[in-house]
């Protein structure tokens, strides 16, 4: 359907005219007060003011992040169990082609640096890829908590909690160190121990990855004349790379360091 | 604790993640991957049968071809046991056309010998008896001379006296 340019013209007056009214409402309506920027950033670092209730103890908006996506991540795998899954055909659709290329990207990367033994890993670094990279996402859906103090708070991603980014490190590590020990014996074990930095560093890169664009992302929207236009850069820049990043990074290591603790080392 | 790491919150980030991690195991990565395996698996095995069936047809071919050769060799010794025995019955017969050649001359000159021998005889006997006839004549022709020139002679004396 083709507009004339009459009508063209119209319609982008009309566009115009509402676009400067709610510029005009944004600016001249007070919003809520918000709290400091120092205040929101050292929050966004430690955690320590916006904390919300869960089960009589108080915790991180973090913990509750990582509750939601797993709990979506599992009925989204539910759905595609019972209604799709069954209905896979030989030639493969979109979605089932989008489900194969993920399974099969992260069974190959795990059979590529772990040729020996690697069914365990490849399950593994599939559910920390989703996690990773869901997780990452999930904070631009912006869903809303409220704080123990009554404030509304937008959801983090979860590994952008220390405490969050600390367990995937570790549990990342552990997985790697107990392989070790049970297919690479004493050598594994050693193997394993010798990086023992791993895990502070699978961590801390996790966490200061996510923590630093959840940073540029709270001060982009912090401030009224940021709010336009630029925060769909800034959340390509320092969310979907980084879901894409992180993930392909913590993988590829938890990949690599347990072919390395679980490799068969033949007799001289 | 430092920047608030929170053990508990540690172990609850850990729970999550196991739970997660069991879900998203039974009820998605191992389901796809069984069905990825399997259908490798069928091709794997389509593509064994078809590398079977194809050794097979290139044996049966290689076997043809042993066969081809094979016929082709008996062909060739027999076409040398043929070429060997026309050679021979050629050379028989050649043989055989030469010993011929040879007793046809020989029967030819031997008559031609007999014609030579019969002709001479016969050419001498006609000799001798032309010969002797011209022996006769001449002598026949003398005698009547000698008997006239007598005849003459003696009416000669006769009429003298």
């Amino acid at each position: 359907m083709y507009l004339s340019k009459k009508k063209k013209a119209v319609s982008a007056v009309i566009f115009a005219v509402i676009a400067a009214l709610l510029l005009v409402g944004i600016i001249l309506v007070p919003g809520q007060e918000k709290e400091p920027i120092k205040d929101a950033m050292k929050d966004g670092v430690l955690h320590e003011t916006n904390r919300i209730a869960l089960f009589g103890s108080d915790v991180s908006p973090g913990l509750i992040s990582a509750f939601v996506v797993s709990g979506l991540l599992i009925l989204f795998a539910a759905a595609v169990r019972i209604f799709v899954i069954p209905r896979f055909t030989e030639i493969p659709g979109g979605f089932q082609l989008a489900l194969e290329t993920a399974v099969g990207y992260f069974s190959g990367l795990a059979r590529q640096n772990s040729p020996h033994r690697n069914g365990f890993l490849g399950a593994y670094v599939f559910t920390a890829g989703c996690y990773v990279a869901v997780s990452t996402v999930f904070e631009l859906f912006g869903i809303q908590a409220v704080t123990t103090e009554g404030r509304s708070v937008s959801l983090p991603a979860p590994l952008a909690d220390i405490n969050g980014a600390i367990a995937m490190g570790v549990m990342s590590y552990g997985v790697i160190l107990i392989s070790g020990i049970i297919f690479g014996k004493a050598r594994g074990a050693v193997n394993a121990l010798k990086d023992f930095s791993l895990p502070i560093s699978m961590s801390f890169r996790l966490f200061g990855a996510l923590l630093s664009g959840a940073l540029v992302t709270d001060l982009v929207y912090h401030y009224l004349p940021l709010s336009f236009v630029l925060p769909s850069v800034v959340a390509v820049l320092f969310t979907l790379l980084h879901a894409i990043i992180q993930t392909y990074v913590l993988t590829m290591l938890v990949s690599v360091f347990y072919g390395e603790s679980t490799e068969a080392h033949k007799k001289a | 604790m430092p920047l608030n790491i929170d053990i508990q919150q540690i172990l609850l980030h850990m729970l999550n993640f196991v739970i997660l991690f069991a879900a998203l195991w039974f009820l998605l990565y191992k389901p796809v991957k069984k069905f990825m395996d399997d259908r490798e698996a069928s091709y794997k095995k389509a593509s064994d049968e078809a590398g079977e069936k194809m050794k097979k047809a290139d044996d049966a071919l290689a076997g043809l071809d042993g066969a081809l050769e094979e016929k082709k060799k008996q062909a060739e010794a027999e076409r040398t046991a043929l070429l060997a025995s026309a050679q021979t019955a050629c050379k028989e017969k050649l043989d055989e056309a030469e010993k011929r050649a040879e007793q046809i001359v020989s029967d030819a000159r031997a008559e031609a010998e007999a014609i030579r021998k019969k002709a001479v005889s016969q050419s001498s006997r006609d000799i001798s008896e032309l010969a002797v006839e011209s022996v006769e004549k001449a002598v026949m022709t003398s005698a009547e001379e000698a008997f006239e020139t007598f005849l003459n002679t003696v009416e000669k004396e006769q009429n003298h006296e």
